[in-house]
């Protein structure tokens, strides 16, 4: 439970090599390879807010569009001509209840660079609506034998997901901070949420441990 | 008034039954009764144990006795369940001894859903109950029958309600009660509070006449003694271990005593501490508010039947209950203010005609002078000053949902209802207007969510709840108290897969708490020793173990305060020495020769300043003696004006009499600190730094819930794996960023302000100041500086402290 984790700020990009290719870990919580001009990343779960106003609950209208600008800079600042993004970049099956939506944020996604969606297990249930709107829907991306995917497969071999939102708690002479971060071990890397609303789970948690183990934590 | 006779005595059985007991009705009892006979409303203000309860429920009981009750034709309200439910104990009493037909029935969050329903279908004659109860049986389209025989309304504790959150709710539950029944007669029954007019303003929220205000007879004043120990006083903390001794003896020679301490933690350890030295065996019990509540109600009962010696008590046995013949009540650590100190000694000798009596025994030196304050606070009469109070808008969304949930209604018809209850007089129609908006669909500048809208208007703008789903879920958040997440303690055998429940539930810790325990740890709870096997979800999982060196005591986040103004200028003068008429005990004055010998006394018209390191961080105490209203904008300012100048400020604590800032980097020898305090730092844009400080995290926090923008979390509902609760403060990010004129944000930063004194104010006391800096750097903290070290109530300083502590872990490796 206490054993030490290997813990990295990143409060500027880092470039490290994973599996024979260059990658930059961004302090957006995004992940670059700037050989191919890629950006990825994961967990963006737009219109979440959209999705709770339907109960009732309703959160600022905003969140996505927060998301989206983070994004744009991003993809500005790394000059991506290509955008992956790693499942779950919509929140919910319900959004379709909101004809306007889907259709605005996808064209915005668009504006800067090619997007490429890596279906989720939230935005699923979508991937006919994503289709009439002609975006390229993937289960997996591949970079030579690197796979990204939204969630671990089980098998062995190198593979970048989301899905699991990782972030950890560390004692720093500022206090206790709790920070989103990614997860790098020596096969799988573990990304970070983008979404502006999208929440984390702690690292020592049952899903995340076994991945956390012995991996280096680049924290944002 | 009324123009009939009035019936000024008791009905024949009611004084038989009186004189069987050897009752007499005090002459302000009678006075409520003459009141009640003219169908006049009353105010009644008496101490704790002179039978204002009783008198409350005279009128009710005469009807009863009279035969002219029908159901529900009495409702009492009460902010603490515990007090609804012994309130109908005592009212069991008189009742069947003379014989009255009558239900009479309590309702709190406690109280099995069926039997609520049944309540609301077929109700008592009396019931006692809660504001979140009442207000969630208003939000019913039956409330209108329900409460349509109601004759009595009695209000228990008043003073303690009114300027809150609760009380906004039930200002507003008043209002709408004046609609359904508006010749209820309403009796509030309140400690001495310095505005007794306001309150009766409160009480008539919804029109009502406004009520009389009767006073009991003065009580004799109270009788107090300081402790002077011979063990070692410290320095600081505020567990009162020292003085342990001293108070065995007291509870020894006492026949029932409570001890009253501030938080869970100092009463746990306090049960610890006198256990460990109970030669006698005494029967000493413990009493807070995370304790399961059926081990609650056992120390109750054995408190009323004399079944125990003593009971160290945190507030949950503050308000009025009546706990037998308590004939010492001991106070460790420092009141924080007087209406806390007179409530608390109240407690004992019940008998108006008598002094209470009472031990202070202070936790550590300074503390001594916080109980010399204290004690002549109270002896000169002085009572906490409460703010006229605006009502706060979250609990106004709140009231909305609900309201239009038990009968539609137009926006005019509804704002007239509001305006109608007192904390709402002032609310303009542009406001009210966006908090309806703000129910109605979150009522962004974006409209974004018309399609999903909470209320809908018909065409002749009768607004109504969209649909039954939407007010059932609406339902489950009524309510205004806000909670940290808590978990369960729970008694386990077994482990791993094979690990189960295994006898009673223990009561709850912080969740916080919980998530930093590891399996094999022990802690004390409940007065005993228990090791953790396991934490799954919000159960933590024990079981009995011995105590070892390392066995902790769980810090509980309860433990904040709120302190009083007054006290702290008492305070000043007694530290700067201008006092000779009060000898300090010699370990009081050592305490402040050494501090003088060390670094310096305040003096009065200076502001004493002492920087220090301490544990790898740089502090700056403030001892400007100006409230902690005043000391909370303070330290908003300072850390605002450090972090431009460098030196990375971590954050700040608050109390009455200082300001404690840290940082990551030394305050320079160069640095001129009345710069930091020059008034012109006023100009600076508060707003703005305000709205990223803690403070107004905190209050936004509380508003998205009770305004119903985020889900209380449940107890029980908590989700394994992945939290699916949003945060509130990555929402109030973004809606800062795109809407900072939301009204939300509005109703939050109110909150905030109520925690913080006006810069205006502030400027005045800073200009006095800003020559006359008493600056002294020293290599630790100074003795006065020691007990604000361990103060509560910590605010994060914005700024970049954080991540520049995070980029110095570097490669370090580090637990989490």
């Amino acid at each position: 439970m206490n054993k030490p984790l290997n813990v990295k700020p990143l409060l500027v990009a880092r470039k490290i090599s994973f599996h024979g290719h260059r990658i930059e870990l961004r302090p957006s919580g995004a992940l670059c390879f700037p050989d191919l001009s890629a950006l990825v990343v994961a967990d963006l779960h737009l219109g979440k807010a959209l999705h709770f106003s339907a109960a009732g609950m309703f959160l600022p209208p905003y969140e996505s569009d927060a998301t989206l600008q983070k994004l744009d800079a991003e993809a500005r600042a790394t000059g991506a001509d290509k955008i992956v993004l790693l499942g779950d970049a919509f929140h919910s099956a319900r959004l379709t209840a909101e004809p306007d939506f889907l259709p605005r944020m996808v064209e915005i996604l668009a504006r800067r660079a090619a997007p490429v969606f890596v279906l989720g297990n939230h935005d699923r249930p979508l991937t006919q609506a994503l289709q009439k709107l002609s975006c390229a829907l993937l289960e997996e991306w591949r970079v030579e034998n690197i796979r990204l995917r939204h969630e671990p497969d089980g098998l062995s071999g190198p593979q970048i997901f989301g899905h699991l939102h990782p972030c950890v708690r560390v004692a720093t002479r500022a206090g206790k901070q709790r920070r989103a971060c990614f997860v790098v071990g020596a096969e799988k890397i573990v990304m970070p949420a983008f979404g502006a609303l999208a929440g984390g789970l702690c690292v020592t948690s049952p899903a995340l441990a076994p991945f956390a183990r012995g991996a280096d934590l680049h924290l944002i | 008034m009324n123009a009939k006779p009035p019936r000024p005595d008791l009905p024949e059985i009611l004084v038989r039954w009186f004189e069987r007991r050897g009752w007499i009705l005090r002459d302000y009892q009678r006075r409520v009764l003459d009141l009640a006979t003219r169908k006049e409303s009353a105010l009644v203000i008496a101490p704790t144990g002179a039978g204002k309860t009783l008198a409350g429920f005279l009128p009710a009981l005469c009807d009863l006795a009279r035969g002219e009750a029908a159901p529900l034709f009495a409702l009492y309200v009460s902010p603490l369940k515990a007090l609804a439910v012994d309130v109908r104990r005592n009212l069991e009493i008189p009742v069947a001894e003379i014989g009255l037909d009558a239900r009479i029935e309590a309702r709190t969050g406690d109280t099995p859903a069926s039997r609520r329903a049944r309540q609301q279908k077929n109700p008592p004659h009396i019931l006692l109950t809660t504001p979140e109860q009442l207000a969630l049986m208003l939000s019913r389209p039956d409330s209108a029958k329900v409460f349509a025989n109601l004759r009595y309304l009695v209000l228990d504790e008043v003073h303690a309600l009114a300027p809150s959150k609760r009380g906004d709710l039930l200002a507003l539950n008043l209002a709408q009660l004046a609609r359904i029944a508006p010749d209820v007669q309403r009796f509030g029954l309140s400690a001495t509070v310095k505005d007794p007019e306001a309150l009766a303003r409160w009480l008539a929220s919804g029109g009502a006449p406004t009520p009389h205000i009767v006073k009991a007879e003065d009580a004799p004043p109270p009788r107090f003694e300081i402790l002077e120990s011979e063990s070692r006083t410290p320095w600081s903390g505020h567990s009162g271990r020292y003085a342990v001794g001293d108070i065995y003896q007291r509870l020894r020679r006492a026949t029932l005593s409570i001890v009253f301490v501030n938080t869970r933690l100092q009463a746990e350890l306090m049960f610890q501490l006198l256990w460990d030295i109970n030669e006698d065996n005494l029967r000493i019990a413990l009493h807070h508010g995370s304790l399961d509540r059926a081990h609650r109600r056992r120390v109750e009962a054995a408190m009323a039947e004399g079944a125990v010696d003593a009971v160290v008590a945190t507030s949950t046995l503050d308000l009025g209950l009546d706990w037998g013949d308590v004939d010492l009540v001991i106070q460790v650590g420092a009141p924080k203010s007087a209406s806390r100190l007179t409530q608390r000694v109240g407690r004992s000798n019940h008998r108006l005609d008598e002094p209470s009596q009472a031990l202070l025994a202070p936790a550590n030196r300074f503390e001594w002078l916080e109980c010399v304050a204290a004690v002549e606070a109270v002896e000169a009469g002085a009572q906490d000053n409460e703010p006229a109070r605006e009502g706060a808008l979250d609990v106004l969304a709140q009231h909305v949902v609900s309201r239009l949930g038990a009968e539609p209604m137009t926006a005019a018809a509804l704002y007239d209802e509001i305006v109608a209850a007192a904390p709402y007089r002032g609310l303009t129609r542009e406001t009210f207007g966006r908090v309806l908006a703000f129910a109605r669909n979150g009522g962004y500048a974006l409209k974004a969510y018309d399609r999903f809208e909470k209320i809908r208007a018909d065409a002749n703008g009768v607004l109504r709840v969209a649909n039954a789903k939407m007010l059932a879920a609406h339902r489950m958040n009524i309510g205004t108290i806000v909670d940290n997440p808590m978990a369960r303690v729970v008694q386990a055998i077994g482990a791993g897969r094979a690990l189960k429940k295994a006898g009673k539930e223990l009561g709850t810790i912080d969740s916080l708490v919980a998530a930093g325990m590891a399996p094999g740890d022990t802690f004390y709870f409940a007065g005993e020793v228990w090791e953790v096997r396991e934490l799954r979800e919000e159960t933590l999982f024990v079981s009995r173990a011995r105590a070892n060196a390392s066995t902790i005591i769980p810090s509980y986040m309860g433990g904040r305060l709120p302190v009083s103004e007054s006290l702290a200028a008492r305070v000043a003068e007694l530290i700067s020495g201008a006092r000779h008429d009060i000898p300090f005990p010699p370990q009081v004055a050592e305490w402040l020769a050494a501090q003088a010998d060390v670094s310096m006394a305040p003096r009065p018209g200076r502001l004493l300043v002492e920087v220090f390191p301490r544990a790898k961080r740089h502090y700056l105490a403030l001892y400007p003696f100006a409230g902690r209203l005043a000391h909370q904008t303070l330290g908003v300012l300072l850390t605002r004006r450090l972090n431009r100048a460098g030196l990375a400020p971590i954050g700040f604590a608050a109390n009455d009499y200082a300001v404690l800032v840290w940082q990551l980097r030394p305050f320079p020898e160069t640095e001129d600190f009345s710069k930091l305090l020059s008034p012109d730092m006023l100009g600076d844009d508060l707003e703005e730094w305000l709205d990223e400080s803690s403070i107004m995290k905190r209050a936004f926090r509380n508003c998205a819930q009770v305004a119903g923008l985020v889900e209380r979390r449940v107890f029980g509902e908590a989700k394994s794996g992945r939290a699916l609760t949003i945060s509130s403060d990555l929402i109030y990010d973004v809606l800062r960023r795109y809407e900072p004129d939301h009204i939300l944000l509005q109703a939050a930063r109110l909150e905030a302000s109520r925690e913080m004194l006006d810069l205006d104010r502030l400027a005045g006391k800073l200009v006095m100041f800003a020559d006359n800096i008493d600056l002294v750097r020293r290599a630790r903290p100074t003795p006065l500086a020691v007990p604000l070290l361990l103060e509560i109530g910590r605010e994060k300083a914005p700024g970049n402290a954080r991540d520049l502590a995070l980029e110095e872990l570097g490669d370090e490796f580090l637990g989490t």
